[in-house]
């Protein structure tokens, strides 16, 4: 009986500022055979609840963690156990693993900061690279935050997109650490300095994961450039013409305080008690900055109350990228029946009981979509 | 985005007011440096450097040093403002507000009322308040809850440097009077603080740490020492909410009373001396408008009614500590279950 027939369950880190987390509950009993990728546990951060997955296939030999316990970073959370196995060899397997961990001390958790690029003269746009060790192909993944989001918008879903691929994320112009300059507000704009973006990182072509407003841009980009894009994956938006709820930004550009900025936010989910106080006070943080909200204003005039609003919905199917389009059922801000007609070249995904954030509700679903798409094209 | 010191937060919130708005203007003992001190005037930027600088930027038309004489610069930036300045006044320590009483409480506070609305004073008053340097009885005490008697003015007690820039630009950008209390141990504080301006609404409470067990409200630099009882009590079983409430007038009372609800149990961390005091405030207001939540005693954690102690030993007695707010908050959880 040799240890790697046991594998570890640790807590893992969703997100930069992530240290520890908090045990909600086990999904799966103590003995149950389990796939890669069965959920077996939920664990709450600062900034949401998520589910962790069996990270191999096996039986669920030891919960080590108990509901309700706060623990750190790479902390023993259970053990699987692969094969024949004795208790001893389990006790000896989570004894041996106490005996080394080491938790993280206090700012060690903490990933390097953005870093900053200036595009178009001076444009300055905040971005991260996340290189994966064994990169699938030599094409990089962007990841496109949407309207009034950042860049850690995607943090349930780089773990799991950067395992086998380069990741870039990036702040648009006028959100997060960005500067707060977006001209016009149009879609061909923004989609323009997303071009450049590459240009400057020295990145010809790249896989686009983009969502509402950054989806939007990718499909713009795609049409464009198409020599830029290697493929498409929308998520709940799709291109310009895009129908949005007016009431929806309306009530999120006046929000400037937390009760009724985090009414607006639930909407966002199709489980509003996904919208955590901290979740809410970051991004409060981020809409007071003057600046920022005069850009959120510029891009919402342009893109949902003015002529882009009123285009046709482009014509996906003049696109030369493969394309995919994953959508939350309950979406409440891009609703769900605009996907009626969409091209059959398309492989498109609606996915139940989530809302417009459907990368953070079904971040599982997604993040197998993402990687299926990649792997093995729509 | 970069670590910016509460010292700086400040200075970067008057600079980013005065290059957005030419009527905001600085008045003040030492605010350029000590006018006929000799040397170079831009040198000191008042006795804790928050000034330093915006001379050489503005010139000493907009950075106004002035004698040493409360009412006589007070009165000025009221005159000032109500003929259409934006006066930054600083009155270096919050104690020194008995020369000018009248001119804040009595002509600021009230002008706008009595003259029907006709007239605004858009003043903002920086003040240094809290013990801690042993500088004794004169230059230690924390008066906001003097301020916040008045109707008429509003009050902001900043606990961080990012509260600091967003509420001192509100501050600024208000027209009423505003008293602005920035605790002189809190400027070597650094955090993450927007380089953009920003604006933080007065009346609205942070709510800094959600635990559900108990409430502590917590107010300026106390609300470091209630982060550090709450690490104290999580490690035994105790989770702490704490409520920072930012601005005493207005208070953000519906934040207070929706955290009370849910805890049952309310614990107050003030600097200010215990009687007629932001923690006696607090606590009769939810011993109104909440009593049916709570489940014990509201603890106020406070100084005794004494004079602040210059002696280094005494002076640390004075000043609440973790310990304390940690055996208060021990005490609402006995008898919760008891």
């Amino acid at each position: 009986m040799s240890e790697n027939t046991l594998v570890g369950i640790t807590m893992p880190k969703w997100g930069m500022a992530m240290a520890s987390g908090k045990i909600v509950g086990w999904l799966a009993d103590p003995g149950a055979a389990l796939e890669k990728g069965d959920e077996i546990l939920e664990i709450e951060t600062e900034k949401t609840v998520n589910v962790l997955e069996a990270a191999a296939a096996g039986t669920l030999a030891r919960l080590v963690a108990a509901p309700g316990d706060e623990l750190p970073v790479g902390s023993l959370l259970g053990v699987i156990a692969r094969g024949d196995t004795c208790e001893a060899a389990i006790d000896g397997f989570i004894a041996d693993f106490q005996a080394s961990f080491v938790p993280p001390q206090e700012g060690e958790a903490a990933d390097e900061e953005p870093r900053q690029i200036t595009i178009d003269g001076d444009i300055t746009l905040s971005w991260r690279h996340f290189p994966a060790e064994n990169p699938a192909d030599d094409t990089p993944v962007i990841l496109i935050h949407g309207f009034g989001g950042a860049q850690n918008s995607w943090v349930l879903n780089i773990p799991r997109l950067g395992e086998r691929r380069d990741l870039y994320t990036l702040d648009l112009p006028g959100h997060g650490g960005s500067s707060k300059e977006v001209g016009d507000g149009r879609l061909a704009g923004l989609a323009g300095n997303l071009s450049a973006f590459m240009a400057a990182l020295s990145l010809p072509r790249a896989h686009l994961v983009g969502h509402s407003l950054g989806a939007s841009l990718a499909a713009t980009l795609a049409a464009r450039t198409p020599e830029q894009v290697a493929s498409l994956t929308l998520i709940s938006g799709l291109g310009a013409g895009t129908r949005v709820n007016r009431a929806y930004v309306e009530a999120f550009l006046a929000a400037e305080r937390r009760k009724p900025l985090k009414a607006c936010m639930q909407q966002l989910f199709a489980n509003p008690a996904l919208v955590t106080r901290a979740m809410v006070e970051e991004v409060l943080k981020a809409k007071r900055i003057e600046w920022a909200q005069d850009a959120l204003q510029a891009i919402a005039a342009a893109a949902v109350f003015g002529p882009e609003a009123a285009s046709p919905a482009q014509d996906l199917t003049q696109l030369a990228a493969p394309l995919q389009i994953i959508w939350g059922r309950e979406d409440r801000i891009a609703p769900a029946d605009q996907l009626a007609g969409l091209p059959a070249t398309a492989k498109c995904s609606l996915i139940d009981d989530a809302g417009h954030m459907v990368h953070m509700e079904a971040a599982t679903r997604v993040n197998d979509l993402i990687c299926d798409f990649l792997d093995r094209g729509p | 985005m970069s670590k910016k010191t509460y010292r700086q937060a400040v200075n970067e919130a008057i600079l980013q007011e005065m290059r957005r708005d030419s009527s905001v203007i600085l008045i003040g003992e030492d605010v350029a440096g000590g006018a006929g001190g000799g040397g170079e005037d831009d040198a000191w930027g008042g006795p804790m450097a928050v000034t330093k600088g915006l001379l050489g930027e503005f010139g000493a038309n907009r950075v106004i040093d002035t004698p040493i004489s409360e009412a006589g610069y007070m009165g000025m930036a009221i005159g000032a403002a109500a003929s259409g300045q934006r006066p930054v006044a600083d009155l270096m320590f919050n104690d020194f507000v008995g020369v000018c009483f009248d001119q804040v409480v009595n002509q600021a506070a009230k002008y706008r009322y009595m003259y029907g609305g006709q007239d605004k004073i858009p003043l903002t008053i920086r003040t240094m308040i809290g013990a801690g340097l042993s500088i004794s009885a004169q230059h230690s005490q924390c008066l906001y809850p003097v301020f916040s008697y008045f109707a008429g003015l509003k009050v902001v007690v900043p606990s961080g440097p990012y509260d600091a820039k967003g509420l001192l630009a509100s501050a600024i950008r208000d027209d009423d009077p505003v008293i602005f209390c920035e605790h002189k141990l809190l400027y070597e504080m650094v955090e993450e603080v927007p380089d953009e301006p920003y604006l933080i609404p007065f009346g609205e409470a942070n709510f800094v740490r959600e635990g559900g067990d108990v409430t502590i409200v917590a107010l300026s630099r106390m609300v470091h020492i209630a982060l550090e009882a709450a690490k104290i009590l999580a490690k035994e079983g105790i989770e702490c909410d704490i409520i920072d409430p930012r601005t005493t007038t207005p208070l953000d009372v519906e934040t207070i009373l929706e955290s009370v609800e849910e805890t049952g149990r309310l614990v107050i961390v003030d600097e200010a001396g215990p009687r007629c005091g932001m923690a006696s405030d607090i606590a009769s207001v939810v011993a109104e408008e909440g009593f049916s939540s709570l489940e014990a005693p509201i603890i106020k954690v406070t100084p005794p009614h004494v004079p602040i102690p210059a002696a280094p030993n005494l002076e640390s007695l004075y000043i609440p500590n973790a310990g304390r707010v940690v055996a208060a908050a021990r005490k609402v959880m006995a008898k919760a279950q008891g």
